[in-house]
């Protein structure tokens, strides 16, 4: 009996937890809309301007560190997510597995303001599955007085004169692939030569390499305790805000250029409710605001004219449009594959 | 002595245990029965699930291996550090008057009531190139250390976060401890070392014992130290198993990571009950 009152016990809290998590209404008869985004990626206005304007609808919004981390949650059964913003190759991944809704264009007025070159990824040239949020790419930031010199190549990483004031990404493909890019392969490469060929480049580099990050290698820019770091141009653009000494590059052998796009999960049930928002973040008042508090570029010309001048005028925000040619989109990759990047990223950790 | 606790508190008053059976149930056993369902099998091909023993064989490849291995290493190092370090400072402790080690200990306690990763990042501004401690180092004329980022700042870290689990443990056995055993060791001629290595260590062994425990199992499995301090360098196996888990969602592997590492700590546990048989690594608590 007693047992049987425990086993009650642990079903009905289990039933809390899980009726906790499916809420799709407020108490006062909101629609809840639950949106996982990234962090530091919104202007803290936005979401109270767009529930005064909808006031039928609350956004809650979680935020996550990485495209993996925002898959893992978003693809959890148990979770409610309806709006997530994940970058080309893993909506890609998305699509593939079926997990997307059909986005509806009759009911999106602001598509239309989107960029013809962000929309021509090739994994969802329609925009039938998502919208662009930001792009950007994945180059070199680097401290002109510490350098002494202007750089245009990834080869400054893998230069003995730089020891231990460079700083590497600490995250499998853009390591391994900024290693490709240098050994001029592509970043989607399915060659497991090609792969050990990086691999070996980036053990002779550790070295050299003053420590691996992610988001504090900005703070370890901006203190000028590195000389050169690869980043994301809008921690570029907002480290260079900070300190002007720091210049941006998108090298010439080429960079990562990546769109995130707003998507909506097939599990919504609220679909109506988050496609007004998605359809709200691409008005180009909203859009502009977003820009100038990430630092990261909008697809939007029209936004572009409502940005600060002075952030329009950074190479990183705002790069040259012929330095994008040499550019290249991540493609999703299987897991056998992504295997071969991870052991290739393990051999460069254990050295 | 604890299982005897508990089964007795079970048996004379059920009903308030039930909260912590279920506790235990919810947040304990499923979770590791999970671990084990997801190490031995896989996804296969249309989402089916399979048995499969493949990811555990990969767990215990040489690749795999050698980030364990040097966890293992890195966690015996900050365990030696802490011992060396913390018993003499137990001893000292015990040897106080109550109201001045009632004092120092609260101050070896105090930091441990700040967030753990607030702690190592204070470490960091304190270390770093530009910090506090080179410039200290510079005005005295001496050259900037590179101090962060290195092995030794994760040793550093991980002594610096987990030494009051060595003092503590080992300062309460002193506390307890007969010293009429040592008044007569001393009586029957022994000198001071004498009556240290044959009365008054064995008799701390219970501490030493829990103490090692409470600093080597989370020295091993500790992941964001070597990411803070070691400018993640260098990989411990709590960072693999994150990483598995949240970078390359691989569950199956990453249990299977887990499940290695779980067979450690009950290797580890084992080894430890058998040193300490009286039972005294209960005088923790």
């Amino acid at each position: 009996m007693k047992k049987l009152f425990s086993i009650l016990f642990v079903c009905l809290l289990l039933a809390g937890i899980c009726a906790g998590c499916a809420s799709t209404e407020t108490a006062d008869g909101r629609t809840v809309v639950h949106f996982l985004n990234w962090g530091d990626y919104i202007d803290p206005d936005v979401i109270p301007m767009f529930e005064e304007e909808n006031p039928d609808i609350k956004i809650n919004m979680t935020t996550v560190p990485s495209n993996e981390e925002m898959y893992v949650i978003a693809t959890t059964e148990g979770t409610q997510i309806d709006i997530v913003v994940p970058s080309e190759y893993m909506i890609q991944r998305l699509m593939l597995e079926d997990r997307l809704a059909v986005l509806d264009h009759s009911k999106m007025e602001n598509y239309r303001y989107v960029a013809d070159f962000v929309k021509t990824c090739t994994y969802d040239p329609d925009g039938q599955y998502s919208v662009p949020y930001t792009w950007g790419t994945f180059g070199l930031l680097y401290n002109i007085e510490m350098t002494g010199e202007e750089i245009d190549s990834w080869d400054a990483l893998f230069d003995p004169k730089y020891k231990k004031q460079i700083l590497m990404y600490d995250s499998i493909r853009d390591s391994v692939g900024l290693a490709l890019i240098k050994l001029g392969y592509s970043i989607n490469t399915k060659n497991q030569q090609e792969i050990d060929e990086a691999a070996a480049l980036l053990v002779e580099q550790k070295p050299l390499v003053l420590a691996y990050g992610t988001d504090d290698l900005r703070m370890t820019m901006i203190n000028g305790s590195a000389a050169l770091a690869p980043m994301y141009a809008g921690d570029a653009a907002y480290s260079m805000m900070d300190n002007p000494d720091l210049r941006y590059v998108i090298p010439k052998e080429g960079a990562n250029i990546f769109v995130d796009g707003m998507c909506i999960l097939k599990t919504t049930d609220v679909y109506d409710a988050a496609l007004r928002f998605v359809d709200f973040m691409m008005r180009p008042d909203i859009a502009a605001l977003n820009a100038e508090y990430n630092c990261y570029s909008t697809p939007e010309d029209d936004a572009l004219l409502l940005v600060d001048s002075e952030l329009l005028e950074n190479t990183a925000f705002n790069p040259p449009k012929e330095d994008l040619e040499n550019c290249e989109y991540y493609e999703h990759l299987e897991k056998d594959v992504l295997r071969m990047y991870e052991d290739a990223w393990m051999k460069v950790k254990i050295a | 002595m604890k299982n005897r606790q508990i089964s007795g508190v079970i048996n004379s008053r059920k009903v308030f245990a039930l909260p912590y059976v279920a506790w235990i149930a919810i947040f304990t056993v499923a979770p590791l029965i999970l671990i084990l369902l997801y190490a031995f099998t896989d996804t296969g091909s249309g989402g089916v699930m399979i048995l499969t023993a493949e990811n555990l064989a990969r767990a215990f490849s040489p690749l795999y291996m050698t980030v364990f291995w040097r966890s293992v290493l890195m966690a015996l190092i900050a365990t030696a550090v802490c011992l060396l370090l913390g018993y003499p400072v137990a001893y000292m402790l015990s040897r106080m008057k109550q109201s001045r080690a009632a004092i120092l200990s609260i101050l070896f306690i105090l930091p441990m009531w700040m967030n753990f990763l607030l702690r190592t990042y204070a470490w960091r501004a304190l270390l770093d190139n530009a910090g506090i401690i080179n410039q200290g180092l510079m005005a005295l004329g001496i050259e900037p250390v590179q101090f962060l980022y290195t092995e030794g700042a994760i040793i550093f870290g991980l002594v610096y976060n987990f030494l009051p689990f060595m003092i503590l443990p080992i300062y309460s056995v002193f506390q307890k401890m007969d010293t009429s055993c040592i008044q007569a060791a001393q009586d029957l001629g022994a000198n001071k070392w004498q009556t240290f290595w044959r009365v008054t260590l064995p008799l701390s062994k219970g501490g030493i014992v829990s103490g090692v425990t409470m600093v080597f199992m989370p020295a091993m499995t500790t992941f964001v130290i070597t990411r803070l301090l070691g400018g993640s360098h260098f990989m411990m196996y709590g960072d693999l198993i994150e990483m598995e888990f949240l970078l390359m969602s691989e569950w199956n592997f990453g249990s299977a990571l887990a499940v290695v590492m779980l067979i450690l700590t009950i290797l580890f546990m084992w080894l430890m009950r058998k040193y300490d048989k009286e039972g005294e690594g209960g005088a923790l608590l």
